[in-house]
């Protein structure tokens, strides 16, 4: 946990807030606007975890934000390339949910 | 600053100090979005935005306000004034292009002042609205980050050119030699 704990009602209305305004947003955006602000809010989502008490991050979810930041702003410039790494993304985040669910932790 | 220059100069920046532009600086700016073109006196109304706690609110309630700008301006429009005077046309497209032109005057200037600006894309007018206690009738048209930005601009994206045509559609404009 890094030393810069946050208030979890805080961050819940953050969030909340996050995902209300980017839904209401959404009604007057291309679908891919959406895709963004989505993938947006998973890394921030995983970002604020990191920091929240009794909350705890995975090496795979801490590698996963990386690659959001690394490559989300490609949407606006590199859309084929944002989709393709967005369907990788969704492929992985799907294979790793099938091997925890087969092989789930002790 | 020649204003060829201060087009040149223009960016939209990501990166600003956390203390905001001084008074007398925004007080600039403010006139530089004043002088912009508007079709008639009292459509046009400009809101600062300098304190933290509404700033933070407009960052927190606009998904497109990513960058760390300190303070915000709106600019924004009577609707009730644009219709008496230009009727519909006034509302759905002269108002929106004036409140442009302003954002463009403040983008011109922000150079010679020696600030950043950034245009805030997106977000919704019945939020913005309710951040800043707008009435109903006033509508928010454009949402500008201001600050001062850090020493590494960044630079202008390749590609932004416009398609010129010479008359008529199709036919190229040739610079002259």
């Amino acid at each position: 946990m890094s030393s810069q704990e946050i208030d979890p009602r805080e961050f819940l209305f953050d969030f909340v807030l996050y995902l209300v305004t980017c839904a209401r947003l959404h009604l007057d955006e291309k679908p891919i606007y959406g895709a963004f602000r989505m993938i947006e809010g998973a890394s921030r989502l995983i970002e604020a975890a990191e920091d929240l008490p009794g909350w705890e991050v995975d090496a795979f979810l801490a590698e996963q934000r990386e690659a959001i930041e690394a490559n989300k702003a490609r949407m606006t410039l590199d859309k084929d390339g944002f989709r393709g790494w967005l369907s990788d993304l969704a492929r992985e985040m799907a294979a790793e949910a099938t091997r925890r669910n087969l092989d789930p932790p002790d | 600053m020649a204003v060829f220059e201060a087009m040149r100069r223009r960016r939209m920046h990501r990166d600003f100090r956390p203390e905001p532009p001084d008074r007398a600086t925004l007080d600039r700016l403010v006139y530089a979005a004043g002088r912009a073109q508007v079709a008639r006196p009292g459509i046009r109304h400009l809101i600062v935005v300098t304190d933290p706690r509404i700033v933070h609110t407009l960052r927190q309630a606009c998904p497109g306000f990513v960058n760390n700008a300190p303070a915000a301006i709106a600019v924004c429009s009577d609707l009730v004034r644009s219709e008496a005077e230009s009727g519909v046309r006034g509302v759905e497209v002269v108002s929106r292009l004036d409140a442009g032109a302003s954002a463009a005057f403040m983008a011109i200037a922000a150079p010679a002042l020696g600030i950043g600006v950034c245009k805030v894309t997106s977000w919704s007018e019945e939020v913005v609205q309710a951040i800043l206690g707008l009435p109903e009738h006033v509508r928010p048209e454009v949402l500008m980050a201001v600050g001062v930005p850090v020493s590494n601009p960044s630079k202008p994206l390749k590609g932004f050119q416009p398609s010129v045509h010479a008359d008529r559609f199709g036919q190229p404009w040739t610079e002259s030699p």
